[in-house]
């Protein structure tokens, strides 16, 4: 057994290093900067039922140390997912996630029922998109409909099943407890954060929908905070997702508590920091076992 | 594409707000083709946290040149970059302008900064192919921006929005009328400049866009830079910049 093994339900990991939802397409883009079966995994950007052609440009603004993002859900829907995408995803020597969206409840069990016989190793249903205007966060942020969705596409799906959640989430606990409750194996925690920014020269919000979704190293202490507190609670493994731009974030994420990593809008600025980051770990990790430091700070905190 | 780290030779402000960098990199067998775009990592912090979206001004072995206008905080940082500093950029991306035939009459239309990868497109084919030249400024530019398109266009005509350089207007005020003898007409500039163009040409096979947007990564993971298709999203970074007429929706 390798030392970067990590065991999250039912699904074991060469390494903790994934790629988030919405920042490495359907793997295919990153294959010409490396071979991506090096990594933990990846996410795949979310399929709908029908094809989204998501929202009008400007889709992105950056702030400090961060940027904001209202791409909505722009995918081919599960059919073309199925037809010119998942072949490259069923032949990758590497864990395939896939993210489901939807703006109905029926919607995720629809799709999770498409791709029932796709040979991937799980679903993450994203009940925290920002930037739509049905479904998504607005599902992410109801104790009842997380449940809810959990629980039928559970049902439908022999594979593991992950739940997204949304920093907009007032009780990250109780949604937590919900997604257990309902059969889920692990919370993602997060999707980005509802942010605003105002194009001052034109006097007029930057985003044509106001409010879009704000991610980057700037919100890794907010993320820490939740993947802490989640961990005393000890209820299911966490996947951390928040601002990781290097291999010390990634120890962090561990220290704190998150099992796995996921590595979002870093993707952007550094198409090989996936790759970098599982060398690293290698080196760091030449004798000790990764899984006995998932959490360790906690151990560790009366020594402060 | 890779990413190179390049040594600033010089980043020199030309006039107003725009700039000249010219960077020496080793890009060794890496070919470089006009159209295609750098993304350039403006700062080591993560502040600003993207990389800068840039066509290539020209590439003449291992010397790399960009045109850019301070136009936010990014290029305001990247204006105070001094010679011997390191930049990285990760090139060559994106597609590139088809490749001309000799004696081929085209015509280029360049709208301030949209100057820049038809520079490089002229600086390629230097005399080997018939360009005729229209450039337009909102102001005085000086004479080594535009020192390739006087070397080697059969025509050229420069106007600037308040006269202090060339003819005063709009340069598509001055582009011939009858534009069917051109074999294509190559344009870079403000969306409104390049909705105009559309509409006077007929003949819209000929047309030939290199189009700008919002972009994140510059690879194709984001989906930030879209342009509407004809029938789909199409990402400027992935399937462009550079595009034909026929594909992109400019009804607006």
């Amino acid at each position: 057994m390798s030392n970067l093994e990590v065991k999250v339900g039912s699904l074991t990991f060469k390494n903790p290093i994934l790629l988030a939802s919405g920042t490495c397409g359907f793997g295919r883009e990153l294959m010409d900067y490396y071979d991506i079966n090096i990594l933990g995994g990846i996410v795949t950007k979310s399929i709908t039922l029908k094809p989204r052609k998501g929202n009008p440009p400007p889709r992105i603004w950056e702030s400090y140390a961060g940027i904001l993002n209202s791409i909505g859900l722009e995918n081919p829907g599960v059919e073309k997912f199925i037809e010119e995408e998942s072949p490259f995803l069923e032949n990758l020597n590497t864990h395939v996630i896939v993210s489901i969206a939807g703006e109905k409840e029926e919607e995720y069990c629809e799709v999770a029922k498409e791709i029932k016989d796709l040979k991937i190793s799980g679903i993450e249903l994203n009940l925290s998109c920002p930037n739509v205007d049905e479904g998504g966060m607005l599902f992410g942020i109801d104790l009842e409909t997380v449940k809810e969705i959990t629980r039928k596409v559970v049902d439908i799906s022999d594979k593991p099943v992950w739940v997204k959640l949304t920093p907009q989430a007032i009780d990250i606990l109780g949604l937590t407890k919900a997604v257990k409750d309902s059969g889920g194996e692990a919370v993602v925690a997060f999707n980005t954060f509802l942010g605003l920014a105002i194009d001052w020269r034109k006097r007029k919000p930057a985003f044509k929908r106001i409010f879009a979704g704000y991610s980057g190293p700037a919100v890794k202490p907010l993320v820490l905070r939740q993947v802490w507190e989640l961990y005393e609670e000890n209820i299911l493994p966490i996947i951390g997702c928040g601002g990781v731009t290097s291999f010390s974030d990634v120890m962090e994420f561990i220290l704190a508590g998150a099992s796995l990593v996921e590595i979002g809008s870093a993707n952007f600025r550094d198409p090989w920091i996936g790759m970098k980051s599982v060398q690293e770990l290698e080196s760091y990790f030449e004798t000790e076992k990764l899984i006995d430091l998932i959490g360790f700070a906690h151990k560790n905190k009366e020594e402060v | 594409m890779r990413e190179f780290i390049g040594e600033i030779l010089e980043n020199r402000n030309l006039n107003n707000k725009i700039f000249l960098l010219k960077v020496k990199a080793d890009i060794g067998d890496c070919i470089i083709y006009p159209g295609q775009f750098a993304m350039l990592l403006i700062s080591d912090t993560f502040d600003p946290f993207l990389r800068r979206p840039m066509s290539f001004y020209d590439v003449s072995e291992n010397r790399i040149v960009f045109l850019y206008q301070i136009v936010g905080r990014g290029t305001e940082l990247l204006s105070r970059k001094k010679g011997r500093e390191k930049i990285s950029f990760i090139a060559p991306l994106g597609n590139y302008f088809p490749l001309l035939k000799e004696r081929e009459k085209i015509l280029l239309l360049g709208g301030g900064m949209g100057i820049s990868p038809l520079n490089f497109l002229i600086s390629f084919y230097k005399d080997k192919v018939d360009f005729y030249s229209f450039l337009g400024f909102s102001s005085y530019m000086p004479e080594e921006v535009y020192e390739n398109f006087s070397k080697y266009s059969k025509e050229m005509i420069i106007s600037t929005e308040d006269g202090s350089l060339g003819y005063k207007g709009k340069i598509l005020d001055f582009i011939p009328e009858d534009l069917y003898s051109f074999s294509k007409i190559i344009s870079c500039g403000p969306l409104p400049m390049l909705k105009e163009l559309y509409k006077r040409v007929d003949k819209k096979d000929k047309l030939i866009f290199s189009l700008e947007e919002r972009m994140a990564c510059g690879i194709g993971i984001c989906l930030s830079c879209v342009v509407e298709g004809k029938d789909k999203m199409l990402h400027i970074c992935k399937e462009g910049p550079i595009f034909s007429a026929l594909e992109v929706s400019f009804n607006e």
